[in-house]
């Protein structure tokens, strides 16, 4: 891959790489370290991308390998986390329903993001999640009752 | 909601910038490059050597009217039937034909159950050389030559059907035993017509690493439910294709349920209307909804399974349809509801043969097609597990059947 074109892709990419690593690892230092690993496979890889769509998707179902072998390794379930760095965001009701979003699993999290936010079909996250179109389909149904349920939970709390 | 989602994702941003990254990569390639190619350390051999998973079955016991099976130790469940053919079965998925023919794969027989007529095996799939669980681009051959992923054909050397249970499906990878397994169904795909006669064989697939005990089920409470649609013939008038078009019938679909619920069933017939939400897939995968009026034929409500038989008359037109996400729910003694989720990815109803519902050959149906009578049969999931009594009606669609009303 030449790289005035890698250069687009990670513009264009970086965040989506990272939120789908996000999801599952659920720590920014084990995202980036997925996000940069995930990217430098599609350097290296040989294959050829007719469109930036199907680099993206490659890119993203890579990530979900990734995040669940990194997930899945010995050494990351003996070690201690460190405490996270509290990223302040302005706007609190965002802040409120990503803490709320944390606390799906990591498929449902990957589901919601990537079909709410990338605007990816049924299909199309199967595909990428390597799994069926009504697993995802279950995915996202539990992932809006869970929310529904928590945000619920939240207002009847304020 | 739909906002919302998107702003807060939108607070899950990278540290490193776009830059940073880029060069860092391109500096790590580089290196990669001059220490001797673009190899990296792997873990399997390429697709060919697939990666499937670890599938640890045990089966639990039932105590009550069973029997052990020998060599095993097993003890069946009230599915006494016939443990000759069951052994026999059991023995032709054991065999080299299946085991051989893959290096990183070992495959087990863990357990089985017969009635007689429909076989069920349990195998434990094991990935010998570790890595991640992927059985999007993997495959399993097997001697035969018949390939199995999850879209592809089951193998028809021992068995007829497979259904794999994932790790990765279930919400608390450490409480199985708790949880309700959903099934992947795997339609016959085989020429030969389907009958009772079936052997299942249903694979927990997990990666060889993983921390999980494995799953123990309660023989009794597996249940199997056929899904099966049940559709009239018709001509093809899309004048876009020439594929010719089959009844479609026989497929079955196992729900495992972890917690020990007597499977007790109760049947209810209505004439009611139900007003039912269709995706409508073609192939550009452009999705739009139908609502559509069904007489409602009849309903039965079981532990984990909701099914229900409708019907309509003409509809005059048709491509192909997915009835999905969420068709209704039960509401139980308590106030609260359960969903009924759909349990697979294969429309109630197509006008395709075979594999799902995706447009056979890649042609797209336009054409507006006649139909007689268009019937449904379907089965769907509770999305958690149940007691028949706790239920005291189902809706589907717009429709509430009130069980204790209808059972008088």
């Amino acid at each position: 891959m030449d790289n005035l074109r890698f250069g687009k892709l990670i513009s264009s990419l970086h965040g989506t790489v990272y939120r789908v690593a996000y999801s599952y690892t659920r720590n920014h230092a084990d995202a980036e370290e997925i996000t940069q690993e995930a990217f430098l496979k599609l350097y290296l890889c040989q294959k050829e991308f007719p469109s930036d769509m199907d680099a993206k998707a490659w890119l993203i179902r890579v990530t979900i390998n990734l995040s669940v072998s990194l997930l899945r390794s010995g050494w990351r379930k003996k070690r201690e986390e460190l405490p996270e760095i509290e990223i302040p965001s302005p706007e609190q009701e965002n802040e409120d329903l990503r803490e709320l979003i944390n606390k799906l699993t990591p498929e449902q999290m990957t589901a919601v993001y990537l079909h709410y936010y990338e605007s990816y079909s049924l299909k199309e996250i199967a595909s990428m999640c390597g799994t069926t179109v009504a697993s995802v389909s279950m995915r996202l149904a539990r992932a809006r009752a869970r929310l529904k349920s928590l945000l619920t939970e939240d207002e009847d709390n304020e | 909601m739909n906002e919302r989602l998107r702003n807060a994702f939108n607070g899950i941003t990278p540290i490193s910038c776009d830059r940073e990254l880029y060069e860092t990569t391109l500096k790590k390639a580089a290196a990669i490059r001059e220490a001797g190619g673009n190899k990296r350390p792997r873990v399997s051999k390429p697709f060919a050597a697939l990666c499937s998973a670890v599938i640890v079955l045990v089966i639990g016991t039932v105590s009550i009217g069973a029997a052990y099976y020998r060599g095993l130790g097993m003890v069946l469940s009230p599915w006494l039937g016939n443990q000759d053919k069951l052994h026999e079965v059991m023995s032709e998925v054991s065999t080299a034909n299946v085991k051989s023919s893959f290096e990183n794969l070992d495959i087990n027989v863990c357990g089985g159950l017969t009635d007689g007529t429909i076989n069920i095996v349990f195998l434990d799939i094991t990935r010998t050389d570790g890595g991640a669980f992927d059985m999007s681009d993997q495959k399993i051959e097997f001697k035969d030559g018949n390939i199995f992923n999850e879209k592809c054909v089951s193998p028809k050397a021992a068995f007829d059907k497979l259904i794999c249970v994932h790790e990765m499906e279930l919400v608390d990878e450490n409480v199985y035993s708790n949880r309700i397994v959903y099934a992947q169904q795997y339609f016959i795909e085989d020429d030969d017509p389907v009958d009772d006669k079936l052997t299942i064989a249903i694979a927990w697939i997990k990666n060889k690493d993983s921390h999980s005990e494995g799953v123990e089920i309660s023989v009794s409470d597996l249940m199997l439910t056929k899904t099966a649609v049940d559709y009239e013939y018709f001509e093809n008038t899309d004048i876009k294709s020439d594929q010719p078009y089959e009844k479609f019938s026989g497929s079955y679909s196992a729900a495992i349920n972890m917690d020990k619920i007597a499977a007790k069933v109760k049947t209810l017939s209505t004439n009611e209307i139900i007003k039912l939400n269709f995706n409508n897939y073609d192939i550009a995968d452009m999705t739009r909804n139908y609502d559509i009026d069904f007489t409602l034929d009849s309903i039965s409500v079981s532990p984990m399974t909701v099914s229900f038989k409708a019907h309509r008359e003409k509809i005059d037109e048709f491509q192909y349809m997915t009835l999905y996400e969420s068709i209704g729910y039960v509401t139980l003694k308590d106030g609260s509801s359960i969903a009924i989720a759909s349990i697979n990815d294969k429309p109630c109803f197509n006008n395709q043969t075979g594999n799902g519902g995706h447009a056979v050959g890649g042609a797209v149906y336009e054409a507006p097609v006649l139909y007689e009578r268009w019937n449904i049969d379907c089965s769907f999931m509770l999305e958690e597990a149940v007691k028949l009594d706790d239920v005291v009606s189902v809706t589907i669609g717009e429709t509430t059947i009130d069980l204790a009303d209808a059972s008088k």
